[in-house]
């Protein structure tokens, strides 16, 4: 027996909604799903009238969707923004180069403009190039590194006023347990939150927060929007697995349960007295860090040494190193 | 040439320090004292003779009482003793204290108490008089107590029995009001966290009636790592600082403490072991359920199995979470939980939650599109911020599941039940407040 649509349309359900367990039609579902991006946005005050707002896109469900929605809303409630799309090209063969491909027909299908930066350009490397120096274990650290400010300098060149990304509930309640088991609570505070600035960095937000995965996919497959859906080929990052899969359980026991560790998260608040990484500006890059030399380039320095390994140990093994490193140098001269 | 202890270096990789292994074929001495050969071995590179280790454990426990300041000679303590290895190490632990002759004495008295709930897990009378008279001898050093889950749903003033055989089994047994409330809830994980929370107010109230201040529990350093995983997972993260720390001071006068909080359930099993001392198997609710079969257990086996790949999982979630402290911005002190007694954490009047955003999903999915056209949005709209109603709306957002996971079709039954306990308790504690003036 066909069940109804739970907004009384009259149309029989198609799906159950993960999030409140509703049955819904097509429509009513569409309706629905935008409506509260347009909630979260406005809610959150994520955007003033007439900016301009760059979409990070990636190719995948999430950024897929955002930038569709986001033009949908934009011009529904005239939000009277302009819409970029930014993409960074990581230099993945197989990976990337296919989905820069969907960005590309984004850019035709939503009609924005589209900037590509690559690694190669920014950092004289590619991923490609850095895997066949360190491996396959550790080369997440590099990507991810890397990508964060790509994209500040991606959003500094297209002088926008706020960059979007597509995290949705799932990537949240992810990152939550992930810095609770990584002990990293200057993270753990922030992660939460739907817009976050650095002192002179361009805010970040992230419209779909409370939007579940498997929402944006259904949104995706019955817009019959293209996006591109493969893992990284390199590796992924053994340990985010572990939080990945448990999540996945707590999400079968009780779907809402996304939705409970974000509130969790939202509530969390930092005794007084604990030390926290100071944010201070890089010596060498003058991006936001919490070193006086920021990760990335401390890590463009192990690479372009040849001790691409270096910059992943404890800054005092670092130090070490670099220390002994000098002597030997000294000797050797002296011996000459 | 360069040395740095394994010998020369080479390639930055010889650098990178090496993980210490043990080689525990050989023979070793206990680095503390020199003398004993090593028995246990700690953080997987510690070594302790037995003599070491109990010394280490008593003075670890000690330091964690000591250092709290919380404890004076004239307090007493009720143990919340369950039967389980931690609860066994710690009545031994204090057991001992007590026995010194030294200035090192505990100097504070205590009780046990011990509740009995397995009319919930099912078992037959004469399994539940089985379990209870092996307590009762473990307990036996000690001024100590039985109290039935049941009564925590009866009026405030439940009697204690100090003989297990006293126990009036066969009046709280199956088909009791307590199973009634159980079995309108539906889902495991809320089962789980209704047991929990009922036991910890009937501690609560015989800790009061025996004019306790403290309760001491056995929770462990692995026990309260998986709790802060499942209370995370059970939208319950704005109390973790009261439901891990060392001190929980929610109900007035009374104060919770957890003194195996830096103990690993290792550390308690080692103990017990050199003292002879063996847990009773009690079984609960969810003993033989599914490892997925709740939130609670999914926690469990994800921190068990971390823990045993990456050995500072356990420590790494303690130490994070301690380092939380209650939000004032956002929750609400004036107000508690009719079931937790935990500040409110459900204000709808915040910028942005994701209760809000649940909120409006349950609305713009059952609203017809006539009507979702006339929602108006606005940063400071108040469609998500209607009160919820009835009972729930005195309950903090976890606790709240217990509501929301009733059978829809006796909903009534289960939330009648509840509504009258909480109703008893909330006017046994104006009783209180009142005692004095009352002629």
């Amino acid at each position: 027996m066909p069940v109804a649509c739970s907004a009384k349309c009259g149309a029989p359900a198609v799906l159950k909604r993960p999030k409140t367990g509703d049955t819904l039609c097509k429509e009513c579902f569409f309706n629905a799903f935008e409506l509260e991006i347009h909630h979260t946005i406005v809610k959150n005050k994520l955007f003033e009238k007439h900016r301009r707002v760059a979409i990070a896109a990636s190719g995948g469900k999430d950024s897929t969707v955002l930038a569709h929605v986001l033009k949908v809303l934009n011009e529904r409630y005239t939000y009277g923004l302009d819409l970029v799309l930014l993409s960074i090209d990581e230099g993945i063969t197989g990976y990337r180069d296919d989905s820069l491909e969907t960005v590309k027909q984004n850019k035709e299908d939503y009609e924005m403009d589209l900037k590509i930066l690559s690694y190669n350009e920014l950092y004289g490397w590619t991923m490609d190039a850095i895997v066949n120096q360190i491996g396959r274990k550790n080369n997440c650290t590099f990507c991810g590194v890397f990508r964060r400010q790509a994209l500040d300098r991606g959003a500094a060149l297209l002088r926008v006023d706020c960059v979007v990304t597509g995290h949705n509930a799932d990537d949240i309640a992810e990152t939550v347990l992930m810095n609770v088991l990584r002990g990293d609570i200057a993270r753990l505070q922030r992660c939460t939150d739907i817009i976050t600035t650095g002192s002179d960095s361009i805010p970040r937000c992230k419209p779909l927060k409370y939007a579940y995965e498997k929402e944006i996919v259904m949104y995706a497959y019955y817009k019959k929007l293209v996006y591109f859906s493969t893992e990284c080929i390199f590796a992924p990052n053994a340990y985010r697995g572990h939080a990945r899969t448990f999540l996945k359980h707590l999400e079968k026991i009780r779907p809402a349960s996304i939705m409970d560790i974000i509130h969790s998260g939202e509530q969390f608040s930092i005794k007084e007295g604990v030390k926290l990484p100071n944010r201070e500006i890089c010596k060498l890059c003058g991006y936001l860090s919490s070193q006086p030399v920021c990760k990335a380039c401390s890590l463009l320095e192990g690479l372009n040494k040849g001790l691409p390994k270096l910059s992943l140990s404890k800054q005092s093994v670092q130090n070490r190193i670099r220390l002994e490193n000098q002597i030997k140098i000294q000797q050797a001269v002296a011996q000459l | 040439m360069c040395s740095n202890g394994s010998g020369g270096c080479g390639t930055t990789e010889d650098l990178m320090p090496e993980e210490v292994k043990l080689d525990l074929k050989e023979d070793k001495l206990c680095p503390r004292c020199n003398t004993n050969a090593g028995e246990v071995v700690l953080r997987s590179k510690d070594i302790y003779c037995k003599t070491c280790l109990l010394h280490y454990l008593n003075h670890k426990f000690r330091a964690a009482l000591g250092k709290s300041k919380l404890m004076r000679p004239q307090d007493k303590a009720l143990i919340a003793f369950s039967g389980s290895h931690s609860s066994m190490a710690l009545l031994h632990l204090i057991h001992e204290g007590m026995q010194l002759s030294s200035h090192k004495r505990i100097l504070f008295s205590v009780c046990a108490v011990y509740i009995d709930d397995g009319s919930v897990a099912k078992l037959s009378i004469s399994e539940r008089r089985k379990v209870n008279s092996g307590v009762q001898a473990a307990m036996s050093n000690f001024e100590h107590y039985f109290i039935c889950i049941e009564q925590s749903l009866g009026p405030n003033n439940a009697t204690l029995y100090s003989n297990a055989e006293e126990l009036p089994l066969d009046k709280y047994s199956e088909d009791g009001e307590l199973n009634k409330l159980f079995e309108t809830v539906t889902t495991l994980s809320s089962r789980q966290y209704l047991l929990q929370t009922l036991r910890q107010n009937l501690l609560n109230q015989a800790a009061k009636k025996l004019n306790c201040t403290k309760i001491f529990t056995a929770e462990t350093q692995t026990d309260l790592a998986t709790k802060i995983i499942a209370n995370i997972a059970l939208g319950k993260g704005a109390h973790i600082p009261m439901d891990v720390g060392f001190s929980d001071d929610r109900t007035d006068d009374l104060i919770t403490l957890r003194p195996l909080r830096d103990f690993s359930s290792k550390e308690v099993i080692y103990y017990n072991l050199f003292n002879d001392l063996a847990a009773i198997h009690v079984p609960s609710l969810a003993t033989l359920a599914d490892p997925l079969g709740s939130l609670q257990k999914a926690a469990e086996s994800f921190v068990s199995d971390l823990q045993t790949n990456f050995p500072s999982t356990v420590s790494t979630v303690f130490r994070t979470a301690d380092k939380l402290s209650l939000d004032l911005s956002t929750l609400d002190p004036a107000k508690s939980c009719a079931l937790c007694k935990a500040p409110l954490d459900t204000r709808s009047d915040l910028a942005s939650s994701s209760m809000g955003a649940t909120k409006f999903s349950r609305l713009v999915s059952n609203a017809t599109r006539e009507e979702l056209n006339a929602v108006q949005v606005t940063s400071s709209d108040d469609v998500t911020s209607q009160e919820t109603v009835g009972l729930q709306s005195g309950l903090c957002y976890a606790c709240q599941y217990v509501i929301k996971d009733m059978k829809s079709s006796q909903e009534g039954v289960g939330e009648e039940i509840l509504r009258k306990t909480l109703e008893e308790e909330s006017l046994s504690v104006m009783e209180n407040q009142i005692k004095d003036f009352i002629l």
